[in-house]
């Protein structure tokens, strides 16, 4: 008779530790926002968003306007064009918020594709047998010991696909190891708490134990991998843009304003510090939120019985 | 003994997995993306279909492409990795000559990250959220949220123009008689060395310092350690023997899991440095469209990084019996 009693000690604890994170939700949020990390980071992120997408209502040059080639080229900072003029004398700011908002959008977008592969994945080898496991995550491996950078050199200099779905496509297929692994690692653990093991034993249909006990806590830790994904991925594809195999000229990202700047970075070091200084923020500002994100979700997991 | 071969073959078996996934993968994406490897090489409209067909044949893209990959697989395993069109060489013998720099650059690195970035963790941990321990978290934030290749381009600018202490670029001074000594030739190179070598550090170094004054701290908090004090061990020795010990072997992991990515950058920072290493050379190669020396280049860089993770696991097996025992357990 003890059993039974024990499985629904277990279980009724088991609700609680569950139920608290879906009703606290907004108070992770909070916590994340009071955290003085993750405030930083919030507020970074922000103003980074409002400056990209209303910077252009208040800051009005075009970004591929072209100023007065005789007096405009390769202009220092200056009250006019607070971060100088290019080579072919556009404003520099312009263009960084333009580029900008394709940087990030593209990070967003890759991130996106890849958590879910990532996620889909780890779901499926971390509720599958110990075989069909061992044989997906053997394959995670062997996607984790790839250097990612030379992969992606060689899909992205094969010439004639140059497009932007090709990079996204290609960043987000070898980006989505980590995610699978930590899910997968997730799922198992879960598999085999007191928890879950007693409302099976209390006959819970598998469907609700994946829905109420699995589903809340993989959310958060897929949820943490998202902002760092994003300051990776943004600080990859300017990289990769750099080199010129991401983006392409005349489109503007982060990455091919620096390489723009890389030509000229004597005489005027503005053009590749600018954009530059923008990704260390952006990759700061996510870095903080994930580290806040975590310490929240931390302390979350820690009030668990 | 075996209980440490075991597990190490496994992982060899495994090492050999991933260098053949990227291999075939390399294999597929050249032959099956849109696109053909020679149409940037071949752009003159005036080339008749005959010398089309010839250049397939030379580099092997002819043929149905089951044939074409088990030739290819076949000239692989020879250590075959075709011919580079840029520099007029066959593939492995350019790699061969940009191999020992980038080794040269990359230990210089990790082993520069990893002393800097242990002591300064190890520092951090035992000053746990003083002042010092702040600015410095701070501090390696910041500096691990630059991306490499533009802190490359920032410690080129400021050391290299603005405030000239170092060459901007090249491994060598070519001005160089051919009369100097070996030591002198030494310290050319080291000089060279600086800046790509603090570039690719420092991208690391903020995540070492991180992982090595949590590591610190864990293992301050553990059983052993208690004990060790309760039993009036010298403060130094409990230091020395059960924490600093035990939290080495996070690092020893991370040294493994940091290769691919140290390889990466490594790409980035060569370029920025014109440095004739692997990575510079890849870089190079996508600009002058040398299809097969980027795929070569990949390939290397994958055994590379395969190689120094398996040694990284035999050091953490070496440094720590749980591991070997585990895997024995499981063997």
């Amino acid at each position: 008779m003890t059993a039974p009693a024990e499985a629904v000690r277990l279980a009724s604890g088991a609700q609680r530790a569950v139920l608290a994170p879906t009703t606290g939700s907004g108070g992770l949020l909070a916590r994340v926002v009071r955290a003085p990390g993750g405030a930083v980071g919030t507020a970074l992120l922000a103003f980074v968003a409002l400056a990209l997408l209303a910077g252009p209502l208040a800051w009005a040059p075009d970004p591929d306007r072209q100023f007065e080639l005789a007096t405009e080229l390769l202009r220092a900072p200056s009250a006019a064009h607070p971060f100088g003029t290019d080579g072919v004398a556009r404003d520099v700011l312009a263009r960084v918020l333009a580029g900008g908002r394709l940087s990030l959008a593209l990070a967003a977008a890759i991130v996106v594709l890849a958590t879910l592969l990532g996620t889909a994945w780890g779901l499926v080898a971390g509720l599958a047998g110990a075989r069909t496991d061992a044989a997906m995550m053997r394959l995670v491996d062997a996607g984790l010991a790839v250097p990612r950078v030379l992969v992606l050199l060689v899909v992205l200099a094969v010439p004639g696909g140059e497009s932007l779905a090709r990079l996204v496509v290609a960043v987000a297929a070898t980006g989505w190891f980590g995610v699978a692994r930590l899910v997968r690692d997730d799922v198992r653990r879960l598999r085999a708490s007191d928890w879950v093991l007693a409302a099976r034993a209390l006959g819970t249909p598998r469907r609700e134990i994946a829905r109420r006990h699995l589903a809340p806590h993989v959310a958060g830790t897929v949820l943490v991998t998202m902002p760092l994904g994003v300051g990776h991925v943004v600080a990859l594809e300017a990289a990769l843009s750099w080199l010129g195999i991401g983006v392409q000229p005349p489109r503007a990202s982060w990455g091919t304003l620096i390489r723009e700047g890389t030509d000229v970075l004597v005489q005027a070091p503005w053009l590749a510090l600018a954009p530059g200084a923008c990704l260390v923020v952006v990759v700061l500002a996510c870095t903080l939120v994930a580290d806040a994100l975590r310490d929240a979700l931390d302390a979350r997991e820690g009030a668990r019985p | 003994m075996t209980g440490t071969a075991r597990p190490l073959l496994a992982r060899l078996a495994q090492g050999a997995l991933v260098v053949a996934l990227v291999a075939s993968a390399v294999f597929v994406l050249v032959r099956l993306a849109p696109g053909d490897p020679f149409a940037a090489a071949l752009d003159d409209p005036a080339l008749g279909a005959e010398v089309r067909a010839r250049w397939r044949a030379a580099y092997g893209f002819d043929g149905p492409i089951g044939a074409q990959y088990a030739r290819w697989l076949g000239a692989l395993a020879q250590g075959d990795l075709g011919w580079s069109t840029s520099r007029q060489a066959p593939v492995t013998r350019v790699i061969a000559d940009a191999l020992p720099w980038t080794l040269l650059l990359g230990t210089t690195a990790l082993a520069l990250a990893f002393g800097v970035g242990m002591a300064t963790g190890a520092w951090q941990a035992r000053h746990r959220d003083s002042p010092g321990d702040r600015t410095l978290t701070a501090v390696g934030s910041a500096v691990g949220a630059m991306p490499d290749f533009w802190l490359a381009l920032v410690l080129l600018l400021a050391f290299a123009w603005w405030w000239p202490l170092f060459p901007v670029g090249g491994a060598r001074d070519p001005l160089m008689g051919a009369d100097a000594s070996t030591l002198v030739r030494a310290a050319d190179v080291a000089r060279h060395l600086v800046l790509p070598a603090a570039a690719l550090a420092l991208s690391l170094v903020a995540g070492v310092a991180r992982l090595q004054r949590s590591a610190v701290l864990d293992q301050a908090r553990a059983d052993w350690v208690r004990t060790a004090r309760a039993k009036g061990v010298a403060a130094r020795h409990v230091w020395r023997r059960h924490v600093w010990r035990t939290a080495l072997l996070p690092m020893v992991t991370l040294g493994g899991l940091a290769l691919p990515g140290i390889l990466g950058a490594a790409v980035f920072v060569e370029h920025v440095f014109a440095w004739p290493g692997l990575g510079g050379l890849a870089a190079a190669a996508i600009a002058a469209r040398d299809y097969h020396l980027v795929t070569g280049c990949a390939i290397v860089g994958t055994v590379l990084t395969v190689t120094g993770s398996l040694l990284a696991d035999a050091v953490a097996a070496r440094l720590d019996p749980r591991l070997r025992d585990e895997h024995r357990g499981a063997a």
